[in-house]
């Protein structure tokens, strides 16, 4: 009976790899098929984010190797954006067709982007950066808010609203989430929801890395980073800001200038001072001036 | 930075060196130029000692070694300023004389002291004389 059971787990049809079938099915033109593929792998729970990506540059490619209508393209143009998302390098770009790279490249230039190296998971009761920035075109200089929801239980979250700091030098946006304050856990087991806007100065909304309904999902764990070994971008370990070397002393700075300026100017003063003292003013026929041998 | 301090201090002493002594004469009396007077001497004078240090003379009319006085329609009214350029004397007289033709028509006299770094305003009226 045992050996009855063995043979049948063994013998049974292993799960097809669908991402790689329609990626095959992309290859091959038969775009269609390729589009039933991905919309079951996007289905499936635990897709790393680079396999995301690929769906969602391989979904473009299907989608715009279809007969050509606004709607495919519109939906291309979805699925690309969410790709850069995830992968803002777009390395996922790969595997897909020249038609989708060319709008990728297109969207890069003409549309703008918040990108961010999303969190997986992170250590509980440290001080959380999150740093995005913002790529493709600028209309007037956006600002970048993080919406962040640390709430348990399978109600609808309600989102935290902060701004991101914009760091000039680097060009990147950041913001702080520190344990205990504005509703982040001060420490346990917890799953941290957020997403990052760009808004214009007039409010509109130019980009969204992750959204309310569909947020970047992160776990806040007092071991698993550890335990999992992987490299999480929490800045526990290190002090609360980047300790960022001091910019070169601009040249009017320096003593030596200021001091020869203020010099200068004390100088200047003093001369001016005894310049503008009154001097006796000598009667109307002035006759000038004797001097004794 | 040490250069440029010094450089200041010096710039700043230079700014600040004394003037020489000098005293402003400020002469006046009722006499027009040239229908009462025509000629103005002055004499700077050693006091008490009485030696002549310095004498000029301005003439309404054009003489050799003699400078320009104006004419003065409304009263006689002129200033010089006497410098200390040269060796010190710090007590003064001031003698002046107004003169038509080889007449003196105005006298004036005063005494001063020079002081360092200052201008004394010394002030002479000029009178008819007595004699």
């Amino acid at each position: 009976m045992v050996a009855v059971l063995l043979s049948l787990l063994l013998c049974a049809p292993a799960e097809p790899d669908r991402l790689a079938n329609a990626r095959s099915l992309v290859a091959a033109g038969k775009y269609a098929d390729a589009l039933v593929d991905l919309q079951a792998v996007s289905q499936m729970y635990g897709n790393t984010p680079r396999e995301q990506a690929e769906l969602f540059a391989l979904r473009a490619s299907a989608l715009l190797g279809l007969p050509g209508s606004a709607e495919h393209r519109l939906d291309a143009v979805e699925a690309l954006m969410q790709m850069y998302h995830v992968d803002p390098d777009g390395t996922a770009l790969a595997h897909a067709t020249d038609e989708a790279k060319a709008l990728a490249q297109h969207l890069r230039t003409q549309r703008t982007l918040v990108l961010t190296d999303r969190i997986v998971t992170a250590r509980s009761g440290r001080p959380l950066r999150i740093r995005a920035r913002l790529a493709g075109v600028r209309i007037g200089e956006p600002l970048l808010f993080l919406d962040y929801s640390a709430q348990h239980g399978g109600e609808e979250p309600e989102y935290v609203r902060i701004p991101m700091e914009h760091l000039p030098a680097a060009d990147v946006y950041e913001a702080w989430l520190r344990p205990g304050v504005g509703g982040v856990p001060g420490g346990g087991e917890h799953l941290l929801l957020y997403y990052i806007e760009a808004v214009d100065p007039g409010g509109i909304v130019l980009d969204s890395n992750g959204t309310a309904r569909d947020p970047i999902r992160l776990t806040l764990s007092d071991t698993l980073p550890e335990a999992a070994g992987i490299a999480a971008l929490d800045e526990g370990g290190r002090p609360a800001h980047p300790v960022l070397p001091p910019p070169p002393r601009p040249w009017y700075k320096r003593w030596g200038v200021l001091g020869t300026v203020a010099g200068v100017i004390v100088i200047g003063g003093t001369i001016a001072l005894i310049l503008s003292q009154p001097k006796p003013q000598p009667g109307q026929g002035n006759l000038g001036r004797l001097d004794l041998p | 930075m040490k250069r440029a301090a010094v450089i200041s201090l010096l710039a700043l002493c230079a700014a600040c060196k004394q003037q020489d002594p000098a005293v402003l004469i400020d002469m006046s009396g009722p006499f027009l130029v040239p229908a009462n007077a025509d000629k103005l001497h002055l004499e700077v004078v050693e006091w008490p000692g009485g030696n002549i240090i310095r004498g000029k003379d301005w003439c309404y009319n054009a003489v050799a070694g003699c400078d320009v006085l104006p004419a003065m329609p409304q009263g006689f009214s002129a200033s010089v300023t006497i410098v200390e350029s040269g060796s010190a004397h710090q007590h003064v007289k001031i003698n002046v004389e107004l003169m038509l033709g080889s007449t003196v028509v105005g006298l004036g006299s005063a005494t001063t002291d020079f002081l360092p770094g200052q201008t004394v305003i010394l002030l002479i009226p000029v009178t008819r004389p007595t004699f």
